[in-house]
């Protein structure tokens, strides 16, 4: 399971748009992620690396 | 709740479909406020307001740009201005945040209901069309309509709840991240850098917004990347041009650059602008796409909804018409940037030897493409084996 920091994260959504299991939902405020298959894509993605 | 039209996303795709719409119609968008954060360098073409009929408002825009530098890894300047271009009208930079806001607001008051912090969550069909879940603070509210519209940007939630697939894969997609920058020195024109050195399979930019403050940033192909799109942009600013600058605002975003989905168009459902990925994938440009799109969009839901025909086979006349407008255009763009995304810095410093002296009809995607193929031979024939 892939975990977004917070303290990092610019909640840009573009995590959301990469997942290929659909797991992310980026809202105003939150990253949510669900049932994830650690296949990293996000974590390529990510502009400034809060997922790890 | 009940309507007839359910427009998801609140950015130009989703405010243009509401102002275009003559039915009831619901505009819901997750920000608390429209138009914020920006996610956008904000550069235009000119013709923009022209073509989507709608006045700008002096707030709207920040520059007029009256030049284009595109910069290879050499360094070399190819400078596009009044002496280059016989038509030189470069467009301008905008103020998104006014500008979205803007937009839903003309939208609220032609008639459309405006909900902000109102998150999609699902949708489903019902008897009467569709039923949308949405999160308002801390309830959970039901829409009821007959036709929704998809505009919620790169994230794209609607268009899944009724199985279309938009996850992008990482080739097709760029990460973005980007400075607002005061205490710069700029003109009135837009900066290009090309290379794997500032942004593999993208670019760098600095679009000027102020007498001297601008967007500067950079969007990166993640699968050629070996950094973080915020590592480049980094990078970028140790450049003498923006030293001292000074950072007022951190933005961070995702830009389609795949050519546009194949189906646009469900029952009960149109797709427009960023969520399906209508974006020019040489430039990461969307904002005319989506505009144009939702304007579509939000004409067919309401002859949809004048006949009571919500069906997929009478909703297909959407992706006709946008395929008219750009949807060729944007394909020959997609194969462009498969061609382009190749190159290796030495190339591209010759291809931006061979056009020190170009000179051009008018400023715009297609002319550049046009005269730097005219120049480079082997290129255009490398684009030729794709399109055919
Ligand atoms: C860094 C960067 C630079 C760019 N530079 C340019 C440029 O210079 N020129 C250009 O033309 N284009 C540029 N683009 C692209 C341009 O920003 C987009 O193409 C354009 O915003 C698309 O408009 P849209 O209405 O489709 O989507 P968006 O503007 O993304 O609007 C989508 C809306 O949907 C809302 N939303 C999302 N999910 C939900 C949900 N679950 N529930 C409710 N609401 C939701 C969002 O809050 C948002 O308001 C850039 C993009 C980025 C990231
Ligand atoms: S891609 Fe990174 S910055 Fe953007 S929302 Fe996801 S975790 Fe946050
Ligand atoms: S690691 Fe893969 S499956 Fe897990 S959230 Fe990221 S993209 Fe989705």
């Amino acid at each position: 399971m892939v975990k977004v920091n917070k303290d990092m994260c610019m909640l840009c959504g573009g995590c959301a748009s990469v997942c290929p299991y659909n797991c992310i939902t980026v809202t105003e405020r939150e990253v949510i992620i669900e049932n994830c298959k650690e296949c990293g894509t996000c974590i390529k993605f990510c502009p400034v690396g809060a997922i790890e | 709740m009940k309507t007839d039209l359910i427009v998801i996303g609140a950015g130009p795709a989703g405010s243009m479909a509401a102002i275009n719409s003559k039915c009831d119609a619901i505009l819901i968008d997750q920000r608390p406020e429209i138009g914020v954060p920006k996610q956008c360098a904000e550069g235009v073409s000119e013709s923009l307001f022209e073509k989507i009929g709608v006045k700008p408002k002096k707030e709207w825009i920040s520059k007029e740009i009256k030049a284009t530098y595109m910069i290879p890894p050499s360094g070399i300047q190819i400078k596009l201005d009044d002496k280059k271009v016989k038509k030189a009208k470069f467009g301008f930079v905008l103020n998104r945040k006014d500008f979205d806001k803007g937009l839903a607001e003309i939208a609220a008051n032609t008639g459309a209901e405006l909900m902000p912090k109102t998150r999609f969550i699902r949708a489903e069909r019902t008897e009467r069309g569709v039923k949308v879940y949405a999160k308002q603070f801390n309830k959970t509210i039901e829409i009821e309509g007959k036709i929704l519209i998809a505009c919620d940007g790169v994230q794209s939630r609607a268009a899944k709840s009724f199985g279309l697939d938009t996850t992008l894969p990482l080739r097709y997609i760029e990460s973005c991240y980007q400075y607002e920058m005061t205490d710069i020195e700029v003109e009135s024109a837009v900066e290009l850098y090309f290379g794997r050195v500032y942004a593999p399979g993208g670019y760098a930019w600095v679009f000027p917004k102020g007498e001297n403050s601008a967007n500067v940033g950079v969007g990166i192909v993640p699968s050629l990347a070996e950094k973080r799109a915020k590592d480049y942009l980094d990078d970028f600013l140790k450049q003498k041009r923006l030293k001292g600058g000074k950072i007022v605002e951190i933005n961070a975003g995702a830009v389609p650059v795949s050519p546009p989905m194949k189906k646009t168009y469900a029952n009960n459902l149109m797709v427009c602008g960023d969520a399906a990925r209508m974006v020019n994938p040489l430039t990461g440009g969307g904002i005319h796409t989506a505009c144009i799109s939702g304007s579509i969009a939000g004409k067919i839901a309401t002859k949809a909804i004048e006949k009571e025909d919500y069906s997929e086979k009478f909703l297909s006349e959407y992706q006709k018409l946008w395929r008219n407008e750009f949807g060729r255009e944007l394909e020959y763009y997609g194969k462009a940037q498969e061609v382009f995304i190749k190159l290796t810095d030495a190339e591209l410093d010759k291809i931006a030897e061979s056009l020190l002296e170009i000179k051009l009809e008018e400023i715009s995607t297609m002319e550049v493409l046009k005269a730097i193929l005219k120049m480079n031979p082997k290129l255009l024939w490398k684009l030729k084996s794709l399109v055919v």
